[in-house]
């Protein structure tokens, strides 16, 4: 099998993973008691007018009418408009998504190097004083939620060190990049400004450690378990007793191998993160699209749910792809498709 | 003609560290290779033969493995004392071992060639270390072990190679450079019989052919008859007899090697054959004195406390058992 059917296979499963989020998200958000034209116009809002909103927004037919309106309103890009907003969602998520997005490119950075990092020290020190040391640091990221991690990070680094900024995406004093793709850092690359770039950089920090806090210290617990483990494998004496140096040994044959389960694990890590951010993005009050899904679901806001929750479910499903890519060009078993043997 | 020791092994302990303690697996083994000689290491499953082996090249786990006693001399200077440099040099260019399951013994991620150019480019002195050279030993190693269309096999990963193919993988990576001993751990006893054979009779024609020693371990009698000229017979982590492979098949004398070959079983007949009661003793808490006592229908008192020597009973035929004291 080559790797464009791989690819192609992948991207169809993917199809219906989306397909199948939207139409249980629509159901739920649906189900929940509580009348959404009435509680986008108010209470003093008189009755014909919401009677008439209902009908907009097709709420007085079956359900699976609904959803085939709103399908095709989605095939066409429409996503509808939000009841809070008055925008239509698309255009709230455009605006919303790019903050997430840098959020979530800089803690998957961490969270690859750190866990890597950390994992490989421990398992070349196993049972030493630093592999301890890391043991009990990974316990404890992993025990804390995010958002306990993002209050203490603001208290230490903002609040007492005064080092690192910690509200919103970019200082006051700098002028922001005009916008070209909504992520700060690629647009203050694009203008050549670096101090913006700086400042976004410096004000990325602490929540994308926050979100990537858990999920690092996972996947280093994962990396060292399995470099030891490869550790005693035939494979590694043999190398060694053929004379390949002992750096060359750690940093290559044994490495590679060892870091297939870790992208895994950080695969689905990646579902976390779109978790994580929603508290983490209220405490740094970003303006992103976490933030702002949770605001929808307080505010039964339908079209908006639906259409945050379709966008996060296509980033997982493309954020899954790219992990099973990275996974089948490190491991030749995987992508040369269960040849027989072995 | 004064003969040449190669490699010379004097009284080996080898401890792994274990909860509760030590395992103490090989127990003051000493064993000879002469240059050019094939020598046969034979004994059943869990008796420390690989332990060994592995020790010969230092490749046992640092973390656990202890060595408390012992000499590995290899052409003079001890390679438990060996630094960094020297070890890499003994490996390279001394001694290779071929391991027992080739699929375990290749790296799964990495292709064929990636894996072989490597060793072969770390054998080279570093002038020496173009990519066409280091490409043409590779293509040259794999002629040597009868294995065709060089180029796709270094570009296959081992999970596209069959075990055979594997097998003789390992052994090319043993044979790039000139070695001076090669250590084959049960070549082939993962793969079927004819192929097994195969990889034997490759085995000899290239020991033959570039004079190398060879210690092939086994627990086959019938393979240790066939290839070796001289055979060890280790027990529980000792050698208990050593002699020329015709003198022991003829006339075996410890207790054990005489069950071993009872237990061959015969083509001509006769039901299945009688194994060996009992088993391999627990490393952890082995028996004091002689270490097969608990499984020896001839013992006495003394075999209950004391180790018995290794015997010279004439025509390079040695035992370890107090019944062949004078």
């Amino acid at each position: 099998m080559d790797l464009r059917s791989f690819l192609l296979r992948r991207v169809f499963h993917s199809i219906f993973v989306v397909v199948g989020i939207s139409i249980v998200i629509f159901c739920i958000a649906r189900l929940v008691p509580g009348d959404p034209a009435r509680m986008a116009l108010g209470e003093e809002a008189p009755d014909e007018v919401v009677e008439r909103l209902r009908q907009e927004m097709h709420l007085d037919k079956p359900i699976y009418e609904q959803y085939y309106y709103w399908l095709t309103g989605v095939l066409r890009g429409d996503f509808g408009r939000s009841l809070v907003t008055h925008q239509p969602v698309l255009q709230d998520i455009k605006e919303t998504l790019p903050a997430t997005m840098e959020i979530a490119l800089v803690a998957g950075v961490i969270m690859v190097v750190l866990s890597i990092i950390l994992g490989s020290i421990a398992a070349w020190y196993r049972d030493t004083v630093i592999d301890g040391i890391i043991r009990v640091m990974a316990y404890f990221g992993v025990a804390i939620p995010g958002f306990v991690v993002a209050t203490v990070f603001i208290l230490v680094f903002g609040y007492y060190w005064h080092v690192l900024p910690v509200l919103g995406r970019l200082s006051s004093n700098i002028s922001v990049p005009p916008r070209v793709t909504g992520l700060l850092l690629v647009d203050s690359l694009i203008a050549g400004n670096m101090v913006a770039f700086k400042d976004a950089l410096l004000h990325l920090l602490l929540p994308a450690s926050s979100v990537a806090m858990a999920s690092t210290f996972q996947a280093a617990r994962i990396t060292r378990s399995s470099m030891v483990d490869n550790m005693q494998r035939d494979f590694v004496a043999a190398e060694r007793g053929y004379g390949i140096p002992e750096r060359r040994i750690a940093l290559r044959y044994l490495l590679k191998p060892s870091l297939i389960p870790t992208v895994s694990v950080l695969g689905l890590s990646l579902a976390n993160i779109i978790e994580t951010s929603f508290l983490v993005e209220l405490i740094f009050n970003w303006p992103g699209i976490s933030r702002y899904g949770m605001q929808a679901i307080l505010s039964k806001d339908l079209n908006a749910i639906s259409g945050v929750v379709v966008i996060a479910g296509l980033g997982f499903a493309v954020a899954n792809v790219i992990v099973d890519l990275v996974v089948a060009n490190l491991d030749p078993r995987i992508r040369l498709g269960g040849v027989k043997g072995a | 003609m004064p003969e040449e020791i190669l490699l010379d092994i004097k009284g080996l302990n080898v401890w792994y560290r274990v909860y509760g303690g030590y395992l103490k697996v090989v127990h003051n083994l000493s064993l000879q290779v002469y240059r050019g000689e094939r020598v046969g290491l034979v004994g059943e499953a869990g008796c420390g033969k690989t332990t060994t082996m592995k020790a010969i090249l230092r490749i046992l786990p640092e973390s656990v493995a202890h060595i408390p006693r012992g000499e590995i001399i290899f052409r003079g200077r001890d390679v438990l004392k060996m630094n960094r440099a020297e070890l890499q040099k003994l490996r390279s260019r001394g001694i290779a071992m071929i391991f027992q399951d080739p699929t375990s013994a290749l790296n799964p991620v990495f292709t064929v060639g990636e894996q072989l150019e490597d060793v072969i480019r770390f054998a080279l002195p570093p002038e020496e270390r173009q990519k066409k050279r280091i490409h043409d030993i590779a293509v040259q190693a794999l002629k040597e072990v009868y294995l065709p269309d060089q180029e796709r096999i270094l570009q296959s990963y081992p999970v596209q190679l069959s075990g055979g193919m594997r097998q003789r993988i390992c052994i090319s990576m043993a044979i790039t450079t000139p070695r001076e001993l090669l250590i084959a751990d049960e070549p082939g006893t993962s793969l079927d019989v004819t192929i097994q054979d195969q990889i034997l009779r490759l085995l000899r024609e290239l020991v033959e052919k570039h004079g190398t020693s060879i210690i092939l371990i086994t627990h086959s009698l019938g393979v240790a008859r066939q290839m070796t000229d001289r055979i060890y017979v280790m027990y529980a982590g000792s050698i208990v007899e050593a002699a020329p492979s015709a003198t022991l098949f003829k006339e075996p004398l410890h207790p054990y090697t005489v069950g071993l070959l009872a237990s061959v079983p015969k083509i001509s007949g006769g039901g299945i054959a009688e194994g060996i009661p009992g088993r391999i003793p627990n490393y952890l808490n082995p028996p004091n004195g002689c270490r097969f006592q608990p499984r020896c229908s001839l013992s006495d008192d003394r075999c209950l406390s004391q180790s018995p020597p290794i015997l010279d009973v004439g025509g390079g035929h040695y035992v370890a058992c107090f019944r062949y004291e004078r």
